[in-house]
């Protein structure tokens, strides 16, 4: 058999060499695919989108979601009010296997952790009720299933905002959006037909090393 | 065996020795496959029937004339009607599989006593220790089809030799008996009805379309990039194929070269899982034996699932107080559930006790499961119909679970092509879209008609459901109104978000683009504007006007 299998040199990884690669990471296949480390997320981590209202958190996410798709995965989103579901299917998301839990209340914990259980994908927006032994839970969770949590948080302040958020010291990756250019309209004229986002995020793994990205999406 | 040794054929194989190795070891795969299989179990035996099978009211089987009228599988029934006035349109759930099941499996049991039943009209045998026994697979071959032929065509049709014709012929009884290495080949040869010699599957897939294999996805991808055939795409380099198509493209390469081998194989799992249920008092009738099984059952498909499995095959072991003995191999491809598998039980008994010559002369003792196949919970495996086993049931699992806490029900949105963000989608409940899946992804996706006076450009990703009432005004004041040719009255400078007192400076508008909402209804038609507007704090925002009222309908995070 010549399957590739990818064996682990490094000594002390936690991760089994009999896992294929698709059972250990998520390859994003899209405009994000330049984000992250060799383009790919780690299976069993928490992924923290930071930034204001308007910095394109949520598409940014949709836009990971659609990377997602690609594997034909399916997703929950947990807390999601007034989301844009055109938007969503015209960036790629299936919404076919999109399950939404519009208000848990604050059961965010418990409902997160049977999710996680099941779908691969998990994303929570604003989990403001989320206790710190909770959020750990989650994490040991996450690592057993091999699932992916998002985590939304909608930042008051421009810059450096991420840092106020709880989940900011046990996310694996961290994608702060600083601010964001719409292109195509003047005084009267045009419409929106290009936006930018500005990102930069930090990867745990290499000792928080920072890069610094401008997308359009 | 000297036939057998180094035949891999005129085409250089990219495989290892080893896997060779193991295809020699593998069983020959003898698959007997009913084309019109759910008509033959309603009991239909007018070879000249106008009939379909419907699933929710999408056509899931043709019969041989509804095929020659020009419906596709994937019609809607009622469109289907609207061909063909006088079809008659069978529901899925009112056929009745397990009394054919029965008289087929226990004709083919007469050959080999190892049968593994697969769902919709498959069987199949481990042909190597039976094709001896019966004189070479030809013979083996011929003599089960003339077993079969003799069964299922009824006797108005009448002579032996005629009903062999018959069920070579496209009609509603046609069936297919291939022998070949792996279920795949046996699969496409059974549509020929042909025996394809050990170690020739490659050859004899080379030239056969792409379109055989069960990946729609992956098949139109391979179309679209100039790979016509099976050969050509077993010729692609695995490793790369593996990059591309992850799993699900590594099988459909081993399929394409001949050296699927997966299926028919027992996966070694922990006996732990087997179970095994005694009565104290043997019991007599089928229902009582499949009611006092789910309490067993349930628990093993649990603990298979907490491991992360999902049984696909699973014999059962049924013994009777005097020693009599009957064993059967179940398939189904998604899956059991304890449903599914106590019918399958029930199915067996009754099969067991209504055939004199097995029948046992006492109650039922022993029942035992035995797990035989099992597949990792959420990975892609390939159905033998080329569905993707999804963890459909995890899924609902889970979401019942969520219900149980929020107390509200989960859900899954459903476009339908609008002019407005928000008003264009539909909240459907997990329950009734879980249940119709299928029916969607067999439908049109129209997802995006085109309606005049859409969205333009980008679509906001935030939709607010409430209105969040704002006024536009000019840096003088004034407030901002759309005139009746679609223009403004003035130059926005600030908008104000009301109720909360904050304004915020514009920075750059859209264009204006005017809509008629419901011009059909004229009590509720309504005249409104769009307008894009930008602004450093809120960013981008979708505003709309309706009645000389300004509210924001959307924001562009």
């Amino acid at each position: 058999m010549n399957y590739s299998i990818e064996r682990s040199h490094i000594a002390g990884s936690l991760s089994s060499p009999q896992l294929l690669s698709s059972q250990r990471y998520f390859e994003v296949t899209n405009c994000l695919r330049d984000v992250f480390p060799l383009g790919r997320v780690q299976r069993g981590s928490v992924l923290l989108f930071a930034g204001m209202q308007n910095s394109g958190v949520t598409s940014t996410v949709f836009e990971f979601l659609s990377a997602m798709e690609i594997r034909n995965d399916w997703c929950a989103l947990v807390g999601f009010e007034n989301l844009g579901f055109l938007a969503a299917s015209e960036k790629g998301v299936d919404l076919k296997k999109l399950a939404l839990i519009p208000d848990p209340g604050k059961a965010v914990a418990q409902v997160a952790a049977v999710l996680l259980e099941a779908f691969p994908v998990v994303v929570v927006k604003n989990p403001r009720f989320i206790s710190r032994s909770q959020a750990r839970n989650l994490i040991a969770r996450i690592k057993v299933h091999k699932s992916i949590m998002v985590v939304i948080w909608h930042t008051l302040h421009v810059n450096g905002g991420a840092e106020s958020s709880p989940w900011f010291s046990l996310s694996d990756y961290v994608i702060e959006h600083s601010i964001s250019g719409f292109y195509g309209l003047g005084e009267g004229d045009g419409f929106i037909k290009e936006r930018t986002v500005s990102l930069s995020l930090n990867y745990k793994r290499s000792n928080w090393m920072s890069r610094n990205i401008q997308l359009s999406i | 065996m000297g036939k057998r040794s180094g035949k891999v054929g005129s085409r250089r194989s990219q495989y290892s020795l080893f896997d060779q190795i193991e295809l020699q070891h593998a069983p020959r795969v003898l698959l007997v496959e009913f084309f019109y299989w759910p008509f033959l179990a309603f009991g239909l035996n007018d070879p000249d029937l106008l009939a379909v099978v419907a699933d929710k009211g999408v056509v899931k089987a043709l019969s041989p004339r509804a095929k020659k009228e020009g419906i596709v599988v994937g019609d809607r029934a009622r469109t289907a009607i609207s061909v063909a006035p006088d079809l008659m349109v069978i529901s899925s759930d009112l056929i009745d599989h397990g009394k054919l099941i029965f008289r087929v499996s226990s004709i083919l049991e007469k050959f080999s006593p190892l049968l593994e039943v697969f769902d919709q009209g498959v069987w199949a045998i481990n042909a190597k220790g039976p094709s001896r026994y019966f004189g070479g697979e030809a013979s083996l071959a011929q003599q089960i089809r003339e077993a079969l032929a003799e069964e299922i065509v009824p006797d108005s049709f009448t002579g032996k030799c005629q009903k062999t014709a018959l069920s070579n012929q496209d009609s509603l009884f046609s069936f297919g008996v291939s022998i070949a290495d792996g279920i795949f080949t046996a699969r496409v040869a059974a549509k020929r009805s042909l025996i394809i010699p050990a170690g020739e599957s490659g050859a004899f897939l080379a030239p056969l379309p792409v379109t055989e294999l069960p990946d729609g996805e992956v098949v139109e991808l391979l179309t679209r990039l100039g790979i016509a055939s099976l050969g050509e795409f077993a010729d692609l380099d695995f490793n790369l194929v593996m990059q591309r198509f992850e799993t699900t493209g590594a099988l459909l390469h081993r399929m394409a070269s001949g050296l699927d081998t997966s299926l028919l194989e027992p996966v070694k799992i922990k006996d732990d899982f087997n179970q095994k249920i005694e009565f104290e008092d043997p019991v007599e009738t089928a229902s009582a034996v499949a009611f006092s099984c789910r309490a067993a059952a349930d628990y093993m498909l649990k603990r298979l699932l907490e491991d992360g499995y999902i049984c696909q095959s699973l014999r059962v072991v049924l013994l009777s107080d005097n020693g009599e003995e009957s064993i059967r191999d179940w398939s189904i491809q998604d899956g059991f559930s304890s449903n599914s598998l106590l019918e399958r039980v029930r199915w067996q008994l009754e099969s067991w006790s209504c055939d004199p010559e097995t029948a046992p002369s006492a109650g039922v003792k022993i029942v035992q499961f035995l797990p035989q196949r099992v597949v990792l919970a959420g990975t892609n495996q390939l159905g033998l119909d080329g569905s993707e086993r999804t963890s459909l049931a995890k899924v609902s699992q889970a979401l019942s679970r969520v219900d149980s806490i929020v107390g509200k029900g989960s859900a899954f949105a459903k476009l339908k092509g609008s002019r407005t963000a928000r008003g264009s989608v539909d909240m459907v409940s997990w329950q009734m879209h879980l249940f119709q899946v299928e029916e969607a992804d067999n439908g049109q996706g129209g997802d995006k008609p085109p309606w005049p006076g859409r969205l333009l450009g980008l679509i906001p990703a935030i939709c607010f459901e409430s209105e969040v009432r704002v006024d536009i005004t000019a840096e003088d004041g004034m407030a901002v109104v759309v005139r009746p040719d679609a223009s403004l009255s003035g130059k926005p400078y600030w908008i104000c978000i009301l109720g909360t007192g904050s304004r915020f400076r514009v920075e750059k508008w859209s264009a204006v683009w005017p809509m008629m909402e419901r011009w059909w209804d004229q009590s509720h038609s309504t005249r409104v504007a769009r307008m894009q507007i930008v602004t450093e704090e809120l960013g981008a925002v979708l505003v709309k006007s309706n009645g000389g009222k300004w509210s924001i309908e959307g924001a562009y995070d």
